[in-house]
């Protein structure tokens, strides 16, 4: 046998790592397809249980995530508005509010805080579960752990998603009009006016679209990586890490494409 | 027939060793003891027969089913109704004992009541430990809560790996009482590793594992003396 060429080794490594990334990807839109089934229409047996769980998820993704969101939406809207006003009329300030808040920070924003607060925690949780054989078990009990663990996190982050966007979008919207107040004689009745006069419910209806899909990104993502993790603790750190990374591409990805169909 | 094995193969270790099952039946109420020369192949025979461990070739079936080619979703009605005790069973451990013993039950909404699992705690001593967590209890509680939650299954299999692990010899020679309760009266069929030949008396079959492949035997092991013999047992 001939040894291979650096040429040839070179191009096996970037087929090997094409098909694996190719299969993953397939397992992704696998996992995401059986999940829109599930939430579709839900099996009957355990679905009190799941949806205990759901609710559980949005407490911990949307009501405990508030303390988090709601600082970091009113620093970046009092800043945004802050930077803008110095090149920009005051006349345009609810026009660059709702253009820069509402339609493209707002929904990635919240999404990178979700991701970062319940979408890692997701994906530690289900590799631990993995690892220490719980899923295993719930399999013994005749337990469908896609459904009982899977299912609620997917609702759960979804959910929680879009009422973060919309909370999200009013402190920032608020923080950009206190920074605004701090720095002119802009009333709060006339920058509300202007946000009213620009912002449109097709403005709305996409950044809630984005936020569903990012939702759905979010979780669908940190629940593949912590079901495929391998089976040793050391396999956690990084899994989480590539989680992580992997659900910002795609939802940079998705920005992109519901912004390029919608508003270019 | 309750279960059939033909011909099937399972990876036992990731550098490719395998491991052999040439044909293995169990019938209602059968009792099984394997001994084997390594306890990983013991242990992977137990995890084949949970169907855990998907065989790589061969026939795998269920009172006339074949379960090799089935998916996870189509493996869970089966894994109902196996109960399988391994040094590797877990409990859920974001989850107190109690919840543990509930859970399946909560999930399949069953209102059958939770007397069964009570009277059983109560048997073992561990009914004042069941709002621990599995990681504030003791490793025997945990066992004990592992072996309460497989037996409220009403599993018509029950696969034992080393029932002496973590019990003290009182709650061993107790729950091995059980296991003779369960197949002598129940009809549950058990398959059982143990490196305690005492257990073998619960059996009426060996098999034996050796060089990653299943020996059987149809030979009936001459009845001894019972585990725990003398004990006064309050189980019903």
């Amino acid at each position: 046998m001939t040894p291979a060429s650096a040429p040839g080794i070179f191009l096996g490594r970037l087929g090997r790592s094409f098909i694996e990334r190719t299969e993953s990807l397939l397992d992704l839109c696998a996992l995401t397809a059986r999940m829109a089934r599930m939430v579709a229409a839900p099996p009957r047996e355990g679905r009190k249980l799941a949806n205990r769980i759901a609710v559980e998820q949005i407490y911990f993704t949307a009501v405990q995530g508030l303390w988090v969101l709601i600082p970091v939406a009113v620093v970046v809207g009092s800043l945004l508005v802050a930077q803008f006003s110095r090149i920009a009329s005051h006349m345009d300030l609810g026009k660059v509010a709702v253009l820069l808040l509402v339609r493209e920070l707002g929904p990635v924003v919240t999404a990178f805080i979700v991701l970062l607060r319940s979408g890692i925690a997701v994906t530690v949780e289900v590799s631990y579960m993995r690892v220490l054989n719980e899923i295993e078990s719930m399999e013994m009990s005749g337990i469908d752990p896609l459904y009982l663990v899977g299912y609620p996190r997917v609702v759960g982050i979804t959910v929680a998603m879009l009422c973060l966007f919309f909370l999200f979008d009013l402190a920032a919207v608020f923080g950009g009009y206190t920074a605004t107040w701090l720095a002119t004689d802009l009333s709060l009745a006339h920058f509300l006016a202007q946000v009213a006069k620009a912002i449109s419910g097709a403005d709305i209806a996409v950044g809630a679209l984005k936020a569903l899909f990012f939702g759905v990104i979010i979780s669908v993502v940190s629940l593949y990586r912590g079901f495929t993790v391998a089976r040793s603790m050391t396999a956690i750190p990084p899994q989480s890490s590539r989680a992580a990374i992997e659900a910002v591409l795609y939802l940079l990805a998705a920005n992109i494409f519901i912004s390029t169909v919608f508003y270019l | 027939m309750l279960l059939r094995m033909k011909d099937c193969m399972y990876r036992s270790s990731p550098e490719g060793r395998t491991f052999e099952v040439p044909e293995f039946t169990l019938e209602k109420g059968e009792g099984v003891f394997v001994s084997a020369d390594r306890g990983e192949d013991a242990r992977l025979f137990l995890r084949a027969l949970a169907s855990l461990a998907p065989p790589l070739s061969g026939i795998f079936s269920y009172r006339g089913q074949y379960l090799e080619g089935a998916g996870y979703r189509g493996l869970l009605p089966y894994k109902r109704k196996v109960g399988y005790i391994g040094a590797d069973s877990v409990l859920l451990c974001n989850r107190s004992l109690g919840e543990n013993l509930v859970f399946a039950r909560k999930y399949f909404e069953e209102d059958s009541g939770h007397q069964d699992i009570l009277s059983l705690c109560r048997f073992f001593g561990i009914e004042e430990k069941l709002c621990h967590r599995p990681a504030a209890a003791n490793p025997e509680d945990v066992r004990l809560a592992l072996i309460v939650r497989e037996l409220c299954k009403n599993p018509e299999i029950l696969l034992v790996e080393r029932p002496d692990h973590e019990l003290d010899v009182w709650r061993y020679h107790k729950f091995l009482e059980i296991l003779r309760t369960r197949r002598e009266q129940q009809g549950t069929a058990l398959v059982l590793y143990s490196m305690d030949q005492t257990a073998g008396t619960l059996c009426n079959r060996a098999v034996s594992i050796e060089n990653g492949r299943l020996y059987g035997s149809s030979k009936e092991i001459p009845a001894g003396p019972r585990p725990g013999e003398g004990d006064v047992i309050a189980w019903n």
